[in-house]
C-alpha cells in the first residue's frame, strides 16, 4: 500500500479534538508523529498521546480513544509491532515498537514533510531545515 | 436529606467494559487495552488530587463513548466489519438450519402420524409447525433489527470466543440434533426403522454425508472468520 493511501485510510480514522490544528492536518500527522515517538523508543497508547501534548505544548491534542485505530492500522500494515508487557505498576500494557519498515516510512515521511516545511518557509521567508 | 450511594470505581470500570464488549468491532485485546488507557487515566487524574467518580467520569469522557470508537475502528478496518457481518450470516443460517430440524424432530414427537394410514393431523398440529419452527426465528430476527436483544446477543460472543470452542460445540451439537431429527423422522415419522432404533439412527445420519454438508460448511466459515487473535487475547484477559 502506498504512503498515500495509507495516509488517506488513517484519516478516516478522525484522532482530534482540538481548535488548535485543522483537524485533516492532526489526522495527516498521526502517522509521522507516531513513528517518531517509537523511533525514540517502545510505547503504549497513553504515553504516547502524552507526548504529542507535551511536545506540541498542548496545540495537538488528540481524543485519547481515537489513537487506538491508527495504532492498530499502522501495526497491520507492519510499520509498528506490539507485544504485552507487564509494566512497573504490575499491570499489563501493550508496548509498540517500530518495525524495520516502519524505520524506512519514517524516512519517507520526514522527506515529505520536510519538503512541504521548507516550501512554506521559502514562502514566509523563513529557515529551511536540511532533509 | 438523601443518603448518597458511594461511587464504586471497579463496578464503573466493569459497566464502561460491558459497553464496550456490545462494540463489535473491537476484540477482547482491544478492549484490554482501552481499559487500561482508563486506568492510566484514572491513576494521574487521582494523583492531581480529583476524586474516584471524578476521575473515572473525565478518564471516560476523554477515551470517548463507546460506540464512537468502534465506528473509529470500523473505519480503520472495514474488511474487519465485513468479515464481522459474514460470520454473524453464517452463525444464523447454522442456527436456523439446527433449530429447525430439532423443531422437526419435536414437532413429529408431538403430534406422531397415524403409522400405516394417511396423514390425519389435526388443524393444531399444523399450525403448531410454523409456531415451532419459524415463529422464534422470526422473533430474534425483529428482536434484533430493533435493537432490543442486541446486548444479548453481544453475550452470545462467548459461545464462539475461541475456534477451538467452536469445533467441539458444533462437534457435538451438529450430530446430536441430526441424529435426534433423523431418528424421529425414521422412528415416529414412517416406523422405518422403529425396531431398529436410536444408535441405528445416528449411524444412518454420519452414513448421509448430504445432510452434513451444509452445516459443516458453516462451521468451516464461521472457524475461519473467528480472528484468531481473539482466542489468544481473552486468555490473557
Amino acid at each position: 500500500m502506498g504512503c498515500a493511501q495509507t495516509a488517506l485510510d488513517i484519516h478516516c480514522c478522525v484522532m482530534y479534538k482540538t481548535a488548535m490544528l485543522a483537524k485533516d492536518l492532526v489526522a495527516a500527522s498521526s502517522k509521522p508523529l507516531v513513528l517518531s515517538i517509537l523511533a525514540g523508543g517502545e510505547s503504549y497508547g497513553y504515553e504516547i498521546i502524552k507526548r504529542v501534548r507535551e511536545l506540541s505544548g498542548g496545540e495537538i491534542e488528540w481524543s485519547d480513544g481515537m489513537l487506538y485505530p491508527v495504532l492498530h492500522r499502522l501495526e497491520r500494515d507492519g510499520l509498528i509491532e506490539s507485544e504485552w508487557k507487564e509494566a512497573d505498576t504490575g499491570r499489563e500494557r501493550k508496548y509498540y515498537f517500530l518495525s524495520a519498515d516502519g524505520r524506512k516510512a519514517l524516512k519517507t515521511e520526514r522527506q515529505q514533510w520536510l519538503a512541504v516545511h521548507n516550501t512554506l518557509s521559502k514562502l514566509w521567508n523563513l529557515k529551511p531545515v536540511s532533509t | 436529606m438523601e443518603p448518597q450511594t458511594r461511587f464504586n470505581l471497579s463496578a464503573a470500570i466493569q459497566n464502561w467494559r460491558e459497553e464496550l464488549s456490545a462494540q463489535s468491532n473491537l476484540t477482547a485485546e482491544t478492549r484490554r487495552e482501552l481499559e487500561t488507557h482508563v486506568q492510566d487515566t484514572v491513576a494521574e487524574l487521582q494523583r492531581r488530587g480529583l476524586n474516584d467518580e471524578e476521575a473515572f467520569w473525565l478518564a471516560r469522557r476523554r477515551v470517548g463513548q463507546p460506540d464512537e470508537i468502534g465506528e473509529e475502528f470500523g473505519k480503520a478496518d472495514p474488511a474487519r466489519a465485513n468479515r464481522e457481518g459474514v460470520l454473524w450470516i453464517a452463525i444464523a443460517f447454522l442456527a436456523m438450519n439446527l433449530w429447525q430440524n430439532a423443531a422437526d424432530g419435536v414437532w413429529l414427537l408431538l403430534f406422531p402420524p397415524n403409522i400405516g394410514m394417511a396423514p390425519n393431523w389435526s388443524s393444531i398440529s399444523q399450525l403448531s409447525y410454523p409456531l415451532l419452527a419459524y415463529a422464534p426465528v422470526a422473533w430474534l430476527a425483529v428482536s434484533l433489527a430493533r435493537g432490543r436483544s442486541v446486548m444479548r446477543f453481544a453475550a452470545w460472543r462467548s459461545l464462539i470466543r475461541s475456534r477451538r470452542r467452536v469445533i467441539v460445540g458444533a462437534g457435538i451439537l451438529v450430530p446430536a440434533i441430526k441424529s435426534f431429527e433423523l431418528a424421529m423422522e425414521l422412528t415416529v415419522g414412517s416406523g422405518f426403522l422403529l425396531q431398529r432404533g436410536w444408535t441405528n439412527a445416528f449411524w444412518t445420519i454420519l452414513l448421509r454425508p448430504r445432510v452434513l454438508i451444509w452445516p459443516v460448511m458453516l462451521v468451516a466459515i464461521i472457524v475461519w472468520l473467528l480472528p484468531a487473535e481473539e482466542s489468544r487475547s481473552l486468555k490473557r484477559a
